[in-house]
């Protein structure tokens, strides 16, 4: 049986989807909530929550400041908001939402880009409001902190003790309860893995309302579900992370015209175990740079260095050039191509626009920098930041993995004449296996999983929302044909999760979902 | 056409260093909640909360990806709910710029890992691109703390909000404590002259102005 054959699909119980059938062009999918919310009970709800004095904002100015999401593209009103201030309260707001059949999205840093944080009617539960940081513990090297905390925020309370998180996404908003809900890439995933695998314990509300603290040794099936679980099985209300010394950042720039070769060498620095950060960043194809860094090392010989060593041992094996010898072999490139100077041009502009912000001189020291947290997150604001953002995904294994980004690459081509792939390795636990599962991280992977993004930069202009519609399609047909994984699987395009991961494993999963919610309200329509 | 509240799209980053929202931890109480909510209709009186909290401290206008007067905004807001309120706040408490004096190279022998300097906010985030490497060369080279945070804006004390006569919404004893997290000093210098007082009250620390500590060491020479 295929995946993406629903035809032959005999293991999905569920009816065809009666809404909108074809929203999606060609993509048949199966909608497990027959329809959207009407707003039935939802008098008597709020009268509950009055009287279990739980403070709901309904007015249209307090519920608009939630009506879309990073991605710009789905919009939702709320019926009312409920500001997080603790776990006794989210309970008790669960449990009126169980008995009333309301549903509720829960938002930390509304990053997400397809429509997943948005509220269609219901309650939106917003979880910024439990950001505090509870505990620093510099001798078991752990944080405890509220869930809703911005990952931005955690690291400025870390660095008063001199502490900093392990890996993070790149941006500054991204909460901490978010973040582990669905994986959290960073530069350095490739050695610690994403940033889900670095919850030590979290204290989670159920969808029934029961306040549950899991981890690996208590709780584990709640653990499991919970991390990587898109926020279908509780909303995380706190999390104890681990954290490590702060130490400010030594970086290296090689660049490549050829995108395999950037892929390929990638992956090499990552086996190596030698660097601290790896990751690849392009203008299109034209201008790829492979970023590798590493953590100061004060404690050691200079020559006994990590970025010592790596520089013997694998710098001579890389194929990119440094900046100079770069901009020569670009030049002679374009030199003999008029018809392409407008893209030189704007890879001149935009090397111009970008690389002071990525080594600003008061973020520098000695030629480290500090704070990478700020420097690469106001960046990523700043440069690849718009109102509405388009970042479809492929996440493979090592061995699909250039297969995948060259036909992602295509598909760009196709549709922009501008847009940037952002390329990173994942270092995997084999013990947390079962967290993967229905996730991000494609299930052949094996040691490494990578992840591509493919972002259009409209640079002022604008697409309609079924050219970009249509992009995204295009880049997740790849993975189904690929057998691969996506980060950005819910929401808008849920209609993928089946036909890329197969009914049985979305079965099983529905079956849980059920279970610990019987009245499917938490982050209903996200996933299934 | 200069960037209005229209212009916000939620991306919040105006939070991650406004004071009011990291006392409040409400989005309504950040210049991006109060955009939104004037996005929806609100009203002046419908924020009165938010803006009577806000210590027009300007950093949210140098963080905002879409260039947005948010200070302005919120003293329009300001202005609507009290025609005199912003002058009489700065009149209270005038921003002082002591950057000349920062740049005194006496600085650089009169301050140490055992001082806390504290930039006057309004005027350094006014000047923010030309200023922000002076302060922090001079942090490293003297090793002192400083009022930065991880974005290298200034944090403000509070205490400008003070004023007599004025409506009060921001604890200040939380703002101060906040500002003093996880650091060690044994003097604070401050460039201004309003935060004198009330430092010295809550860390118990001797608290001098710049000019005073410069002033001395001129004298001595």
């Amino acid at each position: 049986m295929s995946a993406s054959d629903p035809s032959t699909s005999v293991v999905s119980t569920l009816p065809p989807c009666p809404v909108a059938p074809d929203a999606l062009i060609a993509i048949p999918r199966q909608q497990t909530n027959p329809a959207r919310w009407q707003g039935a009970q939802w008098p008597e709800f709020v009268a509950e929550l009055e009287r279990r004095q739980i403070q709901l904002r309904q007015q249209r100015f307090e519920t608009g400041v939630y009506v879309t999401d990073a991605g710009g593209l789905a919009h939702g009103l709320p019926g009312g908001v409920v500001v997080a201030r603790n776990a006794e309260q989210i309970a008790a707001l669960l449990q009126a939402a169980q008995q009333f059949e309301v549903p509720v999205t829960v938002r930390g840093g509304g990053l997400t880009t397809e429509g997943e944080s948005v509220a269609f009617g219901g309650v939106l539960l917003d979880m910024t409001g439990m950001s505090r940081v509870l505990n620093i513990d510099s001798e078991q090297m752990t944080v405890r902190t509220q869930a809703g905390i911005f990952w931005h925020l955690l690291a400025e309370e870390l660095r008063r003790e001199g502490m900093d998180y392990l890996s993070a996404p790149l941006n500054l908003t991204s909460s901490v309860g978010g973040t582990l809900g669905v994986g959290g890439i960073d530069v350095n995933s490739a050695k610690f893995g994403c940033s889900a695998d670095q919850a030590v314990s979290l204290q989670v509300v159920t969808p029934t309302g029961l306040i549950v603290e899991c981890s690996d040794e208590h709780n584990r099936e709640l653990f499991e579900r919970v991390i990587l679980g898109y926020g279908q099985f509780g909303v995380i209300t706190e999390a104890t992370l681990k954290i490590r010394p702060y130490t400010p950042l030594c970086m290296h720039y090689f660049y490549y015209g050829c995108l395999e070769e950037a892929l390929e060498d990638l992956m090499a620095v990552d086996r190596s175990e030698l660097c601290d950060y790896s990751g690849i960043l392009t203008m299109m194809d034209a201008a790829v740079t492979l970023l590798v860094a590493f953590d100061c090392q004060n404690d050691v010989p200079q020559e006994a260095s990590r970025q010592a060593r790596f520089m013997r041992e694998i710098r001579p094996k890389l194929r990119g050039f440094g900046e100079l010898r770069f901009a020569l072999q670009l030049a002679a490139r374009y030199a003999w191509r008029p018809w392409r100077w407008k893209q030189a041009m704007f890879l001149l502009k935009r090397k111009r626009e970008l690389f002071p912000d990525l080594q600003p001189g008061h973020h520098m020291e000695g030629g480290n920098m500090q704070d990478r947290t700020v420097v690469f997150s106001r960046a990523v604001w700043k440069h690849w930041g718009d109102r509405q953002m388009v970042i479809p995904d492929l996440a493979t294994n090592a061995e699909k993995f250039v297969e995948a980004v060259k036909r992602g690459n295509a598909v760009c081509k196709k549709y922009f004449p501008y847009y940037t792939l952002y390329c990173v390795g994942i270092r995997l636990r084999e013990d947390h296996r079962p967290h993967y599962e229905l996730s991000s991280i494609p299930p052949d992977a094996q040691g490494w999983a990578y992840g591509c993004e493919f972002e259009p930069m409209f640079e002022g202009v604008q697409y309609s929302r079924d050219q970009l519609q249509s992009f995204k399609n295009e880049i997740y047909d790849i993975g189904v044909d690929m057998k691969t994984s996506y980060y950005r699987f819910g929401g808008m395009m849920k209609g993928y999760i089946r036909r890329a991961l197969g009914d049985e494993v979305v079965e099983r999963h529905l079956k849980m979902k059920k279970k610990a919610d019987p009245s499917m309200i938490l982050n209903r329509d996200t996933i299934f | 056409m200069a960037a209005t509240y229209s212009n916000c799209h939620g991306c919040s980053l105006c939070l991650l260093s406004c004071p009011m929202w990291l006392q409040k931890r409400d989005v309504t109480f950040s210049a991006q909640g109060m955009a939104r909510a004037l996005q929806n209709g609100a009203q002046p009186q419908d924020l009165a909360e938010p803006l009577l909290s806000c210590l027009l401290c300007g950093i949210c206008d140098l963080i905002c990806p879409e260039k947005i007067d948010l200070r302005g905004m919120i003293e329009n807001g300001l202005r609507r709910l009290d025609p005199d309120l912003v002058a009489r706040r700065a009149a209270a408490c005038p921003a002082e710029d002591r950057f000349d004096a920062s740049r005194d190279p006496v600085l650089l022998q009169l301050l140490g890992p055992d001082d806390f300097y504290v930039i006057e906010p309004r005027s350094f985030h006014a000047h923010h691109v030309e200023r922000v490497a002076h302060y922090e060369a001079l942090r490293r080279r003297t090793g002192c703390g400083m009022n930065l945070d991880l974005h290298r804006m200034a944090i403000p004390t509070g205490i400008e909000h003070l004023g007599e006569g004025q409506v009060q919404k921001l604890d200040v004893k939380q703002q101060i404590q906040w500002l003093l997290k996880g650091r060690t000093f044994a003097r604070i210098v401050v460039e201004s002259r309003c935060d004198q007082a009330l430092l010295a009250e809550i860390t118990g620390k001797p608290v001098v102005h710049i000019s005073e500590l410069i002033g001395s060491e001129n004298a001595h020479a």
